[in-house]
């Protein structure tokens, strides 16, 4: 048995960091040399997907997917977001256009930002109560109240959280609507 | 479907009830509660003819005319030195009788908001009964000399709310140092948790409510109930019974947790009718025990208390 959990958003926000961060093993990643470093300044970055698993026990398992960040790519994050319990949006809030991103990428994950299942995590966030006032005001815009937590993706208890809200919205759809499927 | 929806006020309703009045004059006092209410810090609500609302208007001929109401606060009728009403009742006479009967009851809570988010100073003190409240308006938090959130909780609810106003602040002195400081917000939370289970009672049965945005729990106050009202209540409509049932809770909880998340300035939104649940989910994992095993390896920062 394995559930699917999803890590999305933009180039260098930490999808890869959050992964490498709680599996088991070292990702499997596609990265290749990154060919806009006038947006972001790293040397590589994912062009398929990044893989982690986390072991529950020896019948289940976790399953971790990162999406490409490029918006060239936005043809296979449907592809990989498919089945998945969850997605956690990491977002470089140090960055000028991180409210334009969340903006997009919510957007793109709408389905299950609309279930609850898209969860914010928020990276070098210097200001957290104006980043947090921001991101109040991004959701009543688009009529949502999208859990938001700020995360150090190199931290595993900030990871292990956006999981840990992932779940217990998978819970309550699981009583809410476990009679009617 | 209504898809109506507005700010609950989390004000504390009281109730109005009028005895012996016609069915033209109840008419005209509902209006006049409706119109009342919406200048009052407290919210009134008419609830027709009877005599066991928190106000009744009892009209009966007296002493002072053949056409007076009486009022009676329960069951009490009200002091001699208040006015009594005349009848037909003009609003003004009875704002002015409520205002009386409900001195103005200024929170801490307000308080702390109006003065963090208003003021132009961004550092002051509040001298207090129990020592000085340090303001942070820029960074919005508060600091004390003592030495537990639970401590200065306890002490700041024993202030009366207008001790918390710019007419009483001071410069911070030189030789002044903090034991503990928290986010304004955080204190809001424990402040409304402290007041207790306050009724809400203008929801009524059948309508459903949710909040408008995501309260920091993991922040204000990280508890496993917290975390997952908070869940809940973010993603759809639900009448109060259903979210009490999903979270294993009371009612009263519920309520309680919506007034700390009002307190922290959380919108809540209520919606009359909620059938069948808007948001259908994209799947349903069926194996709840995978979910389990999951919350059990993460273990976060409950510590698996669920």
């Amino acid at each position: 048995m394995a559930i699917k959990v999803i890590f999305v958003g933009p180039m260098g926000a930490g999808k890869t960091t959050a992964i490498r961060t709680i599996s088991d093993f070292d990702p499997i990643s596609t990265e290749a040399k990154n060919s806009d470093r006038a947006s972001v300044d790293k040397a590589f970055t994912t062009v398929a997907m990044d893989y982690g698993e986390l072991t529950l026990d020896s019948d289940r398992k976790l399953t971790l997917y990162g999406v490409p960040g490029q918006k060239h790519f936005d043809f296979i994050w449907p592809i990989v977001a498919n089945g998945a319990l969850g997605g956690a949006l990491l977002l470089d809030c140090s960055r000028d256009d991180w409210q334009e991103s969340l903006l997009y990428y919510v957007d793109s994950f709408r389905d299950l930002a609309d279930t609850g299942s898209l969860v914010l995590a928020l990276n070098r966030a210097a200001d957290e109560d104006g980043v947090a006032d921001s991101v109040i005001q991004l959701c009543e815009k688009i009529d949502l109240a999208l859990p938001f937590f700020f995360t150090d993706p190199r931290n595993k208890d900030d990871v292990y959280l956006l999981l840990e809200a992932l779940a217990i919205n998978a819970e309550l759809d699981s009583e809410l609507y476990g009679d009617m499927h | 479907m209504s898809l109506v929806c507005d700010e609950l006020r989390v004000t504390q309703m009281q109730s109005i009830k009028s005895y012996g009045f016609e069915s033209l004059e109840r008419e005209i006092l509902a209006k006049q509660i409706r119109t009342i209410s919406t200048r009052m810090h407290k919210s009134w609500q008419y609830d027709g003819e009877g005599k066991d609302g928190d106000i009744v208007l009892v009209k009966k001929p007296t002493q002072v005319a053949t056409h007076t109401i009486q009022v009676y606060v329960g069951k009490q009728p009200i002091d001699q030195s208040l006015p009594f009403l005349e009848s037909p009742v003009r609003m003004m006479q009875l704002i002015s009788l409520l205002e009386q009967l409900t001195p103005s009851e200024t929170s801490v809570i307000d308080s702390i908001n109006n003065l963090i988010t208003n003021s132009r100073h961004s550092q002051f003190v509040i001298p207090c009964k129990f020592g000085l409240v340090g303001f942070n308006t820029k960074d919005k938090k508060l600091s004390t000399k003592q030495r537990s959130l639970a401590t200065f909780i306890k002490n700041l609810a024993s202030e009366p709310g207008e001790q918390f106003s710019l007419k009483h602040a001071k410069s911070v002195p030189a030789d002044c140092t903090w034991e503990f400081t928290a986010s304004y917000r955080t204190v809001a939370w424990h402040l409304a948790k402290l007041q207790g289970l306050r009724k809400i009672k203008d929801l009524s049965q059948g309508q459903s409510i949710k909040l408008a945005s995501w309260p920091r729990v993991t922040e204000w106050d990280p508890t496993p109930l917290n975390f997952k009202l908070a869940t809940l209540v973010t993603r759809q409509f639900l009448p109060i019974s259903q979210i009490a049932r999903l979270c294993k809770t009371s009612e009263e909880e519920v309520v309680s947790f919506l007034h700390c998340c009002r307190a922290c300035g959380i919108t809540i939104l209520q919606q009359q009718v909620k059938h069948p649940p808007a948001n259908q989910p994209r799947h349903v994992v069926k194996d709840k025990e995978s979910l389990g095993w999951l919350r059990n390896k993460i273990r976060t920062v409950f510590n698996y208390g669920h």
